[in-house]
């Protein structure tokens, strides 16, 4: 086969899987090339989706999910078939917020009366995600809830892309933020904040980034070859003794320190690369729930049949038994 | 422009040039940095189209604001009644992406992003002039480079290296910088 596979990625540290395919040349000892294309937003990994620029993508399950619930033009319709990590994110707050809570209170007391004091002072308390339809922004709605603080009223929501959210943080344009790896660790490293929960604590349904294809790439042969690929890199991440290999090369496409992408990998937040790769339509459910509760969705898109649509496990177990591969721990 | 108030373009970028362009034909025109609040450019501003490059991470907080409200500009691929395919195809392919609001005329929008195309256009020319014109000048340094080696190595007069090297290209058929490399890699490889 010599196959050219066009993949988006947006640069995080979940996107590793896909770097070391490149990297391991897996793609080349199989005949075949995997072009990798690094995107600047999520807006701009959907359109190519959308547009088929690209094959597949490194992706937000709401993305697919919003796709099969029909909110994009022409009816173009998105799919996963791989899980590509669970966890990896994480909620900072920045200094200014301890410094204005009295350290006699404890942290749920003290952010209900800083959020009354902005409201008094007419500037809402304001944390920021990372997209609209990200898990990012349901984990960040339920930390702030279990301290007693509800959106719009107590605090505002906004979007902040990763790599320009450390700076936000610091001129004070958000109190706080979630996302992905490496941007917390960037953040704490830069004495900027301090991280206060992460998608593990939280114990939320854990499916953090798919590989997102088109409907009508999913049952081709390049998707499988991929899928396989996807699997080898995986169980080459899941051997610590990799992982300073691993983040040399995640270095050079993150343009980051090493120092300040470890904890992403082997850190208390650090993205989980081992955990089921099949994708889990219970996961696909409770975010297509969590999108209609954030205003993304209507009532009526909130179904078992779009979870099953989007999440094929399917597919998922039709390639590992194509391949035969090791099911993993 | 006829209409009573200019079409207000909020353009996220550093390049003037684009600015000066849509001013001519009539927009008012917003321009702003990469790292700007953009929540709050578009509460004050209320633009009518915003123009961005598609790979700018800035979008997303743009597609955040669209969400929110329907009176927000939307991205311009979902307005897919207003735009022909082939216009927003080439807008992607070119790096312009839009953002819009449903009471923007389609003959608006579409003088809009002709305009933006039109310019990425320009743009691209000269980008393409500027790497013809630097590797002109990276051949031409290989040339006397390789005239150089031949006629110290060789005795040969600046004349006569360039005749050899000219021979050389004639005989492998390969252009006359492509000889010029070879004698570099050769004497390279002697070193």
């Amino acid at each position: 086969m010599s196959t050219t596979l066009n993949v988006g990625f947006v640069a995080l540290t979940d996107a590793l899987t896909l770097i070391a395919i490149k990297r391991l040349e897996l793609d080349l000892m199989a005949g075949a090339e995997l072009r990798l294309k690094r995107m600047g937003s999520w807006a701009q990994l959907r359109d190519a989706l959308l547009t088929d620029e690209i094959h597949a993508a490194h992706c937000l399950p709401g993305i697919p999910l919003l796709s099969q619930a029909d909110a994009y033009p022409h009816h173009v319709r998105l799919a996963t078939a791989f899980t590509l990590n669970h966890y990896g994110n994480a909620i900072t707050l920045g200094n200014n917020v301890f410094d204005q809570i009295p350290r006699t209170l404890p942290l749920d007391e003290g952010l209900q009366q800083l959020a009354r004091q902005r409201r008094e002072q007419g500037q809402l308390l304001t944390f920021g995600s990372v997209f609209p339809v990200s898990k990012h922004e349901f984990e960040l709605r339920h930390w702030l809830a279990q301290q007693g603080l509800q959106a719009g009223t107590d605090y505002r929501l906004v979007v902040i892309p990763p790599p320009l959210a450390v700076d936000a943080l610091h001129d004070g344009r958000v109190d706080g933020f979630c996302v992905g790896e490496p941007w917390n660790s960037v953040a704490v490293e830069a004495c900027l904040g301090k991280i206060v929960a992460t998608s593990r604590s939280l114990g939320l349904p854990s499916t953090e980034k798919v590989l997102a294809v088109s409907q009508p790439w999913l049952e081709s042969e390049e998707h499988a070859q991929l899928i396989q690929w996807l699997h080898e890199a995986s169980r080459w991440l899941a051997n610590r003794h990799n992982h300073g290999q691993a983040l040399k090369w995640l270095s050079q496409e993150v343009k980051r320190d090493v120092r300040v992408l470890e904890p992403g990998v082997s850190g208390p937040h650090a993205v989980d690369f081992r955990a089921s790769h099949c994708p889990d339509p219970a996961h696909a459910l409770w975010q297509l729930q969590q999108m209609q509760v954030c205003g993304n969705l209507p009532a009526l898109a909130v179904s078992e049949q779009i979870a099953q649509q989007t999440f094929r496990s399917d597919i998922y177990q039709q390639c590992t038994r194509q391949f035969a591969l090791a099911t993993p721990d | 422009m006829s209409n009573s108030r200019r079409i207000r373009v909020l353009l996220v970028s550093h390049d003037d040039s684009l600015t000066h362009s849509l001013e001519r034909e009539g927009f008012a025109v917003h321009q702003v940095g990469e790292s700007e609040d953009v929540y709050t450019l578009v509460g004050t501003l209320q633009p009518d189209a915003i123009l961005i490059h598609p790979d700018s991470p800035t979008r997303d907080s743009l597609e955040h604001l669209a969400s929110q409200s329907c009176k927000h500009p939307q991205p311009t691929l979902f307005l897919h009644d207003k735009l022909p395919d082939e216009l927003r195809q080439q807008a992607l392919g070119l790096g312009v992406s839009s953002y819009a609001t449903a009471e923007l005329t389609s003959t608006a929008l579409r003088s809009l992003i002709e305009i933006s195309i039109d310019h990425a256009k320009r743009l691209q020319a000269v980008k393409r002039e500027l790497t013809r014109n630097q590797k002109t000048l990276a051949e031409r340094k290989q040339i006397d480079q390789a005239k150089r080696i031949l006629w110290k190595d060789h005795g040969m007069n600046e004349e006569a290296a360039y005749k050899a090297l000219k021979n050389m290209a004639m005989n492998g058929r390969i252009s006359v910088a492509e000889a010029a490399r070879r004698v570099l890699e050769s004497k390279e490889k002697q070193a």
